[in-house]
């Protein structure tokens, strides 16, 4: 009974750390390419030890035109993130505070918005900005991020602002402040943490986006999610400098997954719970 | 009263209608408009096209003359059944595990949120080479392993949806078992602890107990996966680009090249219809049954 015990454990823990092998080893691998010379990272059988080079990260970011890609990418993610949560959070906090009609029709709504294609909203909306001669523009791929991010801003925020206790906003409109104030001066100081990690979810969002920035970016506006499959061609492709971008372009999603994961949970269920 | 009912509607205003205008000018306006496209015959290919009316001409083409299409809807559902079912069945065996270990729970959990916030095409080129038939690390110690197949695992039009399946499997299993956790967690201890006092076993107690409870949490990550796992473009087109030949063209990206390679944009907006109707139906089944933000 005791070595059964025993034996079950052993198992399970060696179980956990294959699963831990397998997240871990196809991350670790495009790091390890990335400092890779050519001959190292082509060669058969695959090298695992090797002298470390920097001349990718050279190659693509001071000799290549690659950090212009990543800035775009910021530049789209910081404001189409910002963009989301100003028109958000009071929203949010309607939803969370208000009873009226059409609630429940309008959330849903916004839920049926966060299950729509992304095919759906390319394909006109590309003949739209190319009419405004907006392709190829910050402003398109900006209005257009910021309008995925907002249902799950949205979303995500009404959830914090649920866990504020009613009598916070009561209190404040007993002294006289309007809805706006007691948002403004009350509420949300208590859930700034909530903002955070909503801003940064919706960052992340928009930095890991592809489908829509393929169709309405050209070369000025494009993040790296366009520029980097661009690299590889039959041709040939230097995957050296694809990895040397890649690594750069995780670090959002690694250090919201060290910091804010505990919240990753409820953003993407939305707490959406069975009646 | 009435000044409280004015201050009300005046609150609602500022703060619901800007987001309403933005959706509608983002959302709701583009898909009125596709709508229309769907009707007509626009394409950027053929001047002589210029978005004529033709009724619902491009809608009884994909229905019942494109074979093409309906295909990519079935790969589309094969790749959904592939991915999605390994992943709850895998996620709720990991949750079990997780559940009575705290300390592998705490470990493991950042690294387990990881592989779904890195961006897709990262993960698609990661992917691309590790599978590379001339150099790629899987492919080669698959190869050593007695699988000389291995090599042209991206190029075997009979097995494509499985390899790319298991790429989906990687990024999603890990996440789907942190929802499931949660899931778990939430459920009250007391029957659970009922049954095996009563002398049923681990097994019996986990099917008859533990799995019904967990239920809901199954059925909305489920839903949530299925329909991205449906709309599936990122990983695929960069790993394969929809080949060999069509071997692993979902329909997301059929809808891609009709529009942006061939330019027939009226069809290929019906196509984008026709997808949206069957997600829209399919989810609505399932949502209606959901409480939203029941938390409060």
């Amino acid at each position: 009974m005791k070595l059964r015990r025993i034996l079950l454990a052993t198992s399970l823990s060696f179980a956990c750390f294959v699963l831990v092998c397998v997240i871990i080893v196809p991350i670790l691998w495009g790091l390890l390419i990335s400092l890779k010379t050519r001959v190292d990272a082509l060669s058969t059988p695959p090298r695992w030890i090797f002298t470390p080079t920097l001349a990718n990260y050279q190659a693509a970011f001071v000799e290549g035109p690659y950090a212009q890609p990543l800035l775009n990418s910021l530049v789209i993610a910081a404001t189409s993130s910002v963009l989301a949560m100003l028109l958000g959070t009071p929203a949010a906090y309607a939803f969370s505070r208000s009873r009226f009609k059409g609630r429940r029709a309008a959330f849903l709504s916004i839920l049926t918005v966060r299950l729509a294609p992304a095919t759906i909203i390319a394909l006109p909306l590309f003949r739209i900005f190319t009419k405004l001669q907006l392709i190829d523009s910050y402003a398109a791929i900006i209005l257009v991020h910021t309008g995925v991010s907002l249902p799950i801003a949205v979303w995500i925020m009404k959830g914090f602002i649920d866990e504020v206790p009613l009598e916070v906003d009561e209190a404040s409109l007993l002294d006289g402040d309007s809805r706006f104030g007691a948002m403004m001066k009350q509420v949300l100081p208590i859930c700034i943490h909530g903002l955070l990690v909503t801003a940064a979810f919706c960052f992340i969002n928009s930095w890991n986006e592809f489908f829509l920035a393929l169709m309405l970016t050209g070369y000025e506006s494009r993040p790296f999610t366009v520029a980097v499959p661009a690299l590889v061609t039959p041709h040939g492709t230097y995957w050296g400098q694809v990895t040397a971008i890649s690594t750069v372009a995780l670090c959002p999603g690694l250090l919201f997954a060290v910091f804010a994961r505990r919240y990753l949970v409820r953003e993407v269920t939305g707490g959406a719970v069975w009646r | 009263m009435q000044a409280k009912h004015q201050r009300n509607a005046y609150f609602l205003a500022w703060s619901l209608g800007p987001l309403f205008i933005f959706l509608t000018a983002v959302f709701l306006g583009p898909f009125v408009y596709m709508l229309w496209l769907s009707f007509t015959d626009l394409s950027f290919a053929a001047p002589d096209r210029t978005g004529n009316f033709m009724g619902l001409d491009n809608y009884s083409r994909a229905l019942w003359h494109d074979e093409v299409f309906l295909g990519s809807l079935a790969r589309s559902a094969i790749f959904t059944l592939l991915s999605v079912s390994p992943e709850i069945l895998i996620g709720i065996i990991v949750a079990e595990i997780l559940y009575t270990r705290p300390i592998a729970q705490r470990l493991l959990s950042p690294l387990f949120a990881l592989p779904v916030l890195l961006p897709t095409v990262v993960v698609g080129l990661y992917w691309r080479i590790m599978l590379q038939g001339e150099f790629g690390v899987v492919s080669y110690y698959l190869a050593e392993l007695g699988l000389p197949a291995a090599k042209g695992i991206l190029s075997n039009s009979h097995t494509i949806l499985i390899t790319l399946a298991l790429v989906d499997i990687w990024q999603w299993t890990p996440f789907v078992a942190l929802v499931l956790l949660a899931g778990r967690s939430s459920l009250p201890r007391a029957p659970l602890e009922a049954a095996l006092l009563d002398g049923a076993s681990q097994l019996r107690a986990f099917v008859d107990v533990t799995l019904p409870g967990m239920l809901p949490t199954v059925i909305v990550i489920g839903l949530i996966r299925a329909v991205d796992s449906f709309k599936e473009f990122d990983k695929v087109f960069i790993l394969t680009g929809g080949g060999p030949g069509n071997a692993s063209e979902l329909s997301s990206i059929y809808a891609w090249r009709v529009a942006f390679r061939r330019w027939d944009f009226g069809y290929a907006a019906a196509i984008c219809v026709l997808i949206y109707l069957l997600l829209y139906a399919v989810s609505q089944g399932v949502l209606s049954k959901i409480h939203v933000g029941a938390r409060r």
